[in-house]
């Protein structure tokens, strides 16, 4: 089963896209007026949301955590949406990949604490220069690490590994369970938008091992 | 709250020249408008809501708001041209964008040069009020 097939929903669904942008340039224009319509609807529902728990001086029945988060969700899947569909031209720069990966570690491990989810990194020591546009990259795994943090399994262990691969570099990330459908109750888009940025550099995603492993790889040169 | 759908003239009712200083709110959307008014409403400032630019404007002509708070995608005159025309015409009033639209860097850049702030749909409740609270005088 290819990539997308593994995927379930939206994510799916542009996942199958990534690889035919003419696609994402119809997507963008039919999407585009319902996100609009999507942020003024939710614009009225945070503001009435914001109104009643400054009424009500943060008592009454309703959990207000709990339903500014549900919109909070609501409107990072919009983010997402939108981020998918707008043009993407990268702008590369040299660097050392596995450099710039321990400087992330810190940030990604502080996001998977809380469920806890144990993220181990096991990459060569050697230099990995990489030209790369290192802005996309980051909001790339950071979506994905964070789509983890709020759905992935808790007490879950992810390993991180990376390295050259004759004439590819490759990243990987591998769990004992899947790491594409995570059980929440609003989906990313974390790995359509990271598969966007992969094929924007020459390269792919892909899921192997039954959906345990997710890992990316594009030209070295 | 005082809702004024049609354009006014110069014919004003006496209430109407006598009224506090008040916020003028402009979207085509009623929903976000009514939601946008029940909050100020709330936090102490008196607001009358329009759904157009070109009411929007009419209506500064006639009566002068401390402040604007306008949607940026209308029908007619949009929240930019309205904000350009009432920047040229009242200098010292001031202007809140608000929009559903994703801005990049350059567009935002270039929108407040016109605009005192310009806030993104779903707008934070707090950063508004502030807002408001600081240029609504």
């Amino acid at each position: 089963m290819g990539t997308a097939g593994q995927v379930d929903g939206l994510a799916g669904a542009l996942l199958r896209c990534v690889d035919e942008p003419e696609q994402v340039a119809v997507i963008h224009s039919l999407l585009d007026r319902y996100c609009h319509r999507l942020r003024n609807r939710l614009n009225s529902m945070k503001l009435s949301l914001y109104l009643a728990r400054r009424l009500s001086g943060g008592g009454g029945l309703l959990d207000w955590d709990r339903a500014e988060a549900a919109s909070r969700s609501i409107e990072g899947l919009i983010d997402q949406l939108q981020q998918f569909c707008t043009p993407l031209t990268p702008v590369p720069s040299p660097g050392d990949l596995g450099d710039w990966l321990r400087d992330r570690l810190p940030s990604w491990r502080q996001l998977l604490a809380p469920r806890p989810i144990r993220l181990v990194a096991e990459g060569t020591d050697e230099p990995l220069p990489v030209t790369f546009d290192w802005i996309r990259l980051g909001q790339g795994l950071d979506g994905l690490v964070a789509a983890w943090a709020h759905c992935a399994p808790e007490e879950a262990s992810l390993r991180l590994c990376w390295g050259r691969d004759s004439d590819r570099i490759v990243l990987r990330f591998e769990a004992e369970a899947w790491l594409a459908r995570p059980d929440g109750e609003v989906e990313s888009l974390a790995l359509p938008l990271l598969a966007r940025v992969m094929r924007a550099h020459r390269g792919s995603l892909a899921l192997l091992d039954e959906s345990s492993a997710i890992e990316l790889s594009w030209p070295s040169s | 709250m005082l809702t004024l759908l049609t354009p006014t003239d110069g014919d004003l009712p006496a209430t109407l020249r006598e009224r506090p200083p008040f916020v003028l709110l402009v979207d085509d959307d009623s929903t976000g408008r009514t939601t946008l008014a029940r909050l100020l409403d709330s936090a102490g400032h008196c607001c009358v809501d329009v759904g157009s630019g070109d009411e929007a404007l009419e209506l500064c002509v006639s009566l002068r708001p401390v402040l604007v708070i306008t949607d940026l995608c209308m029908p007619g005159l949009d929240g930019r041209g309205l904000g350009r025309l009432l920047r040229s015409r009242f200098p010292k009033l001031s202007l809140i964008l608000i929009t559903a639209q994703p801005l990049d860097d350059d567009t935002r850049t270039e929108l407040l040069g016109t605009f005192d702030d310009v806030l993104s749909k779903p707008v934070d409740g707090d950063r508004l009020l502030d807002r408001v609270a600081r240029l609504a005088h």
